[in-house]
């Protein structure tokens, strides 16, 4: 009897001296509570990053989370991130450092996990995946290299094309709409003084993503009077400034003024220098082919300029009620 | 006959019925393995004493042959009934997981019942634990009653390997000296994972091949758009947990390289924005499990829309296995008037899925 008793101490103790030298490795790892691994492109052959979650089901110590996969090709370099996870998961805790190896990527530096919660991360470069069809990877935590706490497999798929493309039109679109058509001065031209019009406004709306350009011409380059034959011609020349009427002399110009630059939309308004008048004597010489006005360097939901004529007489100039011109207002979009 | 004779007749005629299950004893005394030798098992008692009779004691095992199986002896006569196992199925297309009802074989209801399991014809030997996962060791709380492993509805044991065809066997008992041997073994497998996923592209719900694509045409400005085409996938899974469907742009909407410009995709309803682009979930289906199911993101109507931007988000999902899931989306897109002309807009979508195992 004692010689059993010492056989079966001595038995003990060695099994007992054995698992402190060496340690036990887990035989049998449970299954995670749940697991996936989300590849972001599901098509073939394809570079593919990774989102991985999974409910760690037994308790220990975890050190490290291992993908080894089945058909997808691993890179050695790789990165871990634990930003955009799904509601409800905890990203994966510790200073995570990814690598990949073979068949398999590790995430070491993890830090103990809780059994029952949900951990998340991603594997921002990933691995390239394998051929249509499906393949099983394993995750798996571990409290070392080799010991495994909880292991699953993830059966994940892999199709020939995972996109749809949209494609669609924006048609082009260009509205230009004048106020009126007829522009009187508001009073009686007058030697004393300078007159002008009450004005018309251009209404312009495209999205025309390079904007958009107004022009005008003049019938006459003047104000003239079938009655009495005669003209007060337009003043200056067109050489990028305005220029300026005097009281007492003929003169006839065009002020174009900014009314409006919207705030929808991509462009600003541009007033030709010639013909931005700056006070009230002040305007663009008319001509006879079509000057730039305006212009506009984008889309707009409705641009708006004013035009505004202006004249001088002399003491001389023949009385008459007929002094007219004729001005011709274009604009386009510029696609 | 002598009348304590005749009375040790009487009784044990009447009590022949518990003699597996009580040991001979009195308040004075119990015994432990006799026999009567002879005639055969037997068991006598009355309030002073009680007996437990066995025949032969010939080799204290079983005989065993292809059509039956006889025991003899003391211990014989002690076990429990030998149960069985009455089935041992995948009802659910299991992956990790089997169902098994045991046959007690008349056992009363406090016997204890204890299940081997193997992937590999008991080579390797795992034991069915009390919470139903497997373990190389089995302990006291592993036995349990036949209404603890779940009675006539049975139970599912879990943690199996995808794949594999398990063989399982049991055993009982009822108090000391009384397991029986572990019973013939039952087979079947579990199947392996399974994730079905395909995308189609029509206006109808038929199946197309790639490449895929949606031309929403013109889009007027302030007019809400919708795509002529629906988005649908296929879904099929037996994981536990279910799957999800997932769907991210790689533009955050529809992009112009040649206006330089996003129609940008948004939530809201398109009909009250100036502009926009999104996804609305037409509908889900399946033939069994599920169910599948909208995400809340994505479950609207009218011209409210969801995002699909450069984050993956999930679009469709369910919680549970299921078959030949089905499920559809719309696109929807509005313009307006200072949304830069071109004939380039482009967005890809790229849908997914993944499933929970």
């Amino acid at each position: 009897m004692k010689k059993t008793s010492l056989n079966l101490v001595l038995g003990l103790s060695l099994v007992l001296i054995l698992t402190l030298v060496f340690g036990v490795k887990q035989a049998w790892a449970a299954n995670f509570s749940t697991a996936w691994l989300r590849y972001d492109r599901m098509k073939a052959e394809t570079l593919s990053s990774l989102q991985v979650l999974f409910v760690p089901a037994t308790a220990g110590t975890e050190d490290r989370v291992v993908i080894v996969f089945a058909s997808a090709t691993v890179g050695s370099s790789q990165a871990v991130t634990v930003t955009n996870l799904p509601t409800g998961t905890t990203a994966l805790p510790g200073t995570l450092v990814a690598a990949g190896g073979g068949t398999s990527i590790a995430i070491t530096g993890v830090d103990d996990l809780d059994v029952g919660s949900t951990y998340a991360f991603n594997l921002s470069v990933g691995v390239s995946t394998p051929a249509a069809g499906s393949a099983q990877d394993t995750l798996s935590t571990r409290s070392d290299a080799t010991t495994v706490i909880d292991s699953t497999s993830v059966t994940s798929r892999y199709i020939t094309n995972d996109q749809i493309v949209i494609t669609a039109v924006v048609p082009p679109t260009f509205n230009f709409v004048l106020s009126g058509n007829t522009d009187v001065f508001t009073g009686n031209l007058d030697s004393g003084t300078t007159s002008v019009t009450g004005g018309n406004t251009v209404t312009v709306s495209t999205n025309a993503s390079k904007g958009w350009i107004a022009w005008v011409k003049s019938a006459n380059v003047s104000l003239s009077s079938a009655t009495t034959g005669e003209t007060i011609p337009t003043t200056g020349s067109v050489d990028g400034s305005p220029s300026t009427l005097s009281a007492g002399s003929n003169g006839y110009l065009l002020d174009v003024d900014l009314t409006t630059d919207h705030a929808s939309g991509t462009g600003s308004v541009t007033i030709a220098p010639e013909y931005n008048g700056t006070d009230v004597d002040e305007g663009g010489t008319l001509s006879s082919t079509f000057q730039q006005i305006a212009t506009a360097d984008g889309t707009t939901a409705g641009d708006v300029i004013t035009l505004i004529e202006r004249a001088a007489i002399s003491a001389i100039m023949s009385a008459a009620s007929d002094y007219t011109d004729t001005l011709t207002v274009i604009g386009a979009g510029a696609f | 006959m002598p009348k304590t004779k005749k009375y040790l007749t009487v009784l044990k005629s009447k009590l022949i019925f518990f003699s597996v299950l009580v040991l001979p004893f009195s308040t004075n005394y119990k015994l432990e393995g006799f026999s009567l030798g002879g005639a055969g098992g037997d068991i006598m008692n009355s309030d002073n004493y009680q007996m437990v009779g066995s025949a032969g004691e010939l080799t204290g095992q079983n005989l065993s042959g292809d059509s039956y199986d006889l025991g003899a002896g003391l211990a014989f006569v002690r076990q429990a009934n030998q149960p069985t196992i009455a089935t041992f199925d995948n009802p659910n297309n299991y992956y990790d997981k089997l169902h098994f009802v045991i046959d007690t074989w008349g056992n009363p209801s406090d016997s204890l019942y204890a299940l081997a399991i193997s992937p590999d014809d008991f080579t390797t030997t795992y034991y069915v634990k009390s919470d139903n996962t497997l373990g190389l060791t089995l302990v006291s709380t592993d036995y349990q009653t036949y209404n603890t492993w779940g009675g006539a509805t049975g139970t599912t044991i879990i943690g199996l390997e995808a794949g594999t065809t398990y063989k399982i066997k049991i055993k009982a008992r009822q108090g000391k000296f009384t397991e029986t041997a572990w019973s013939s073994t039952a087979s079947t497998a579990t199947l392996d994972q399974q994730l079905t996923f395909d995308i189609d592209v029509s206006a109808s719900d038929e199946e197309t091949s790639p490449p895929y694509s949606i031309d929403l045409g013109d889009l007027s400005p302030g007019t809400v758009t919708d795509s002529t085409e629906k988005i649908w996938v296929d879904l099929e899974t037996n994981a536990n947990s279910g799957a999800s469907v997932y769907v991210y742009g790689q533009y955050a909407g529809l992009y112009s390289l040649a206006a330089g410009t996003t129609i940008a995709s948004v939530n809201g309803n398109l009909a009250v924005l100036s502009s926009g682009f999104g996804v609305q979930a037409v509908g889900a289906s399946q033939v069994s499990g599920g169910p599948m199911t909208i995400d809340s993101l994505y479950d609207l109507s009218s011209d409210v829309v969801g995002t699909t931007d450069t984050t993956i988000r999930q679009i469709f999902l369910t919680a549970s296995p299921l078959s030949s899931g089905r499920a559809s989306f719309i696109l929807k897109a509005k313009s307006e008037t200072t949304t830069p002309a071109a004939s380039d807009y482009t967005e890809t979508l790229t849908v997914i899925a993944a499933a929970h195992f």
